[in-house]
């Protein structure tokens, strides 16, 4: 499915999505400047903070770049290649 | 047979072979291929991250860097507004978004030279060892596809103040967003791997 030019109101419903997600966007990230103040053990944090890590650049992909509501093969071509970098690197981890 | 060919021959000739529009497809295979330069960057940061601790990290300032993170975070938004602006066919709106994002991208490469500068003052350089050097080859790369985009925006800004796009013409706006957007998702990365964990 190829998007489509959408008529002006509904552009109005996607500048609100787009708000919205700009929202989570900076609050997730004073929250990670907030966390990284805490003089919490680096450690305790490497999950949360991969985890909200990810959480923004899938926010970013699904609704700055549409991928949500474009053709599913863009979200392959952006993916695999990441996928195939990370197992590539847990195999080279795991062999020295 | 027949009628299949020449639908794959009308396909191709409007540019949208497999249905996709050429450009666009072109634009995600070239961010695929940045995932893999960026990613053996990444890879070799952690390598020497985790291979060879350094205390030089503690000279990275977390609040300043956040606080150009936003401005990254928010020149996304207004490229994703510059180019909703358009399709609605709103020329003022493009051209204001544009800008913005303009200033916001040049905001951002003034608060990295700024950084590159302090941490040069307290001893921190290119050749100053390996956390030095995979820390400004890593924001380096980076920095320049910012720059590059940020000229992008500025050639879309001024062929938008010619009226050079319409709703239905919008898509250097969309290829532009793409590329912005991917190198805003390398800096969420980058932040979390640089300066948080």
């Amino acid at each position: 499915m190829q998007a489509t030019n959408p008529p002006a109101e509904s552009q109005n419903a996607r500048r609100a999505t787009y708000a919205l997600v700009f929202v989570l966007l900076a609050v997730i990230t004073a929250v990670e400047v907030g966390l990284s103040y805490l003089g919490l053990p680096r450690t305790s944090l490497t999950a949360p903070f991969l985890m909200l890590s990810l959480g923004k650049a899938s926010l970013v992909a699904a609704f700055f770049m549409h991928l949500r509501s474009d053709t599913r093969f863009y979200t392959y071509v952006l993916v695999i290649p990441a996928l195939m970098l990370l197992l590539f690197a847990l195999l080279t981890a795991a062999s020295s | 047979m027949e009628h299949a060919m020449a639908t794959h021959e009308d396909h191709f000739r409007a540019g949208k072979l497999l249905g996709l529009d050429h450009r666009k497809l072109g634009m995600w295979l070239f961010i695929a291929s940045e995932v893999m330069f960026f990613g053996g960057l990444i890879a070799a940061f952690l390598t020497f991250k985790l291979g060879t601790p350094s205390t030089d990290s503690a000279l990275l300032n977390v609040a300043q860097v956040g606080v150009n993170t936003f401005v990254l975070l928010t020149s996304s938004f207004t490229v994703v507004l510059a180019l909703s602006a358009i399709r609605a066919g709103d020329q003022r709106g493009l051209r204001a978004f544009l800008g913005l994002t303009i200033l916001l991208g040049a905001a951002f490469l003034s608060g990295q030279a700024f950084e590159f500068a302090s941490l040069y003052r307290e001893g921190l350089t290119l050749t100053s060892g390996v956390f030095g050097s995979s820390f400004f080859t890593l924001t380096g790369f980076h920095g320049l596809h910012v720059f590059i985009g940020v000229v992008w925006a500025l050639r879309n800004l001024i062929k938008a103040m010619r009226g050079g796009y319409r709703a239905e013409t919008s898509i250097g706006i969309e290829l532009f967003g793409l590329y912005w957007h991917f190198v805003d998702i390398v800096w969420i990365v980058l932040f979390t791997i640089i300066y948080l964990i």
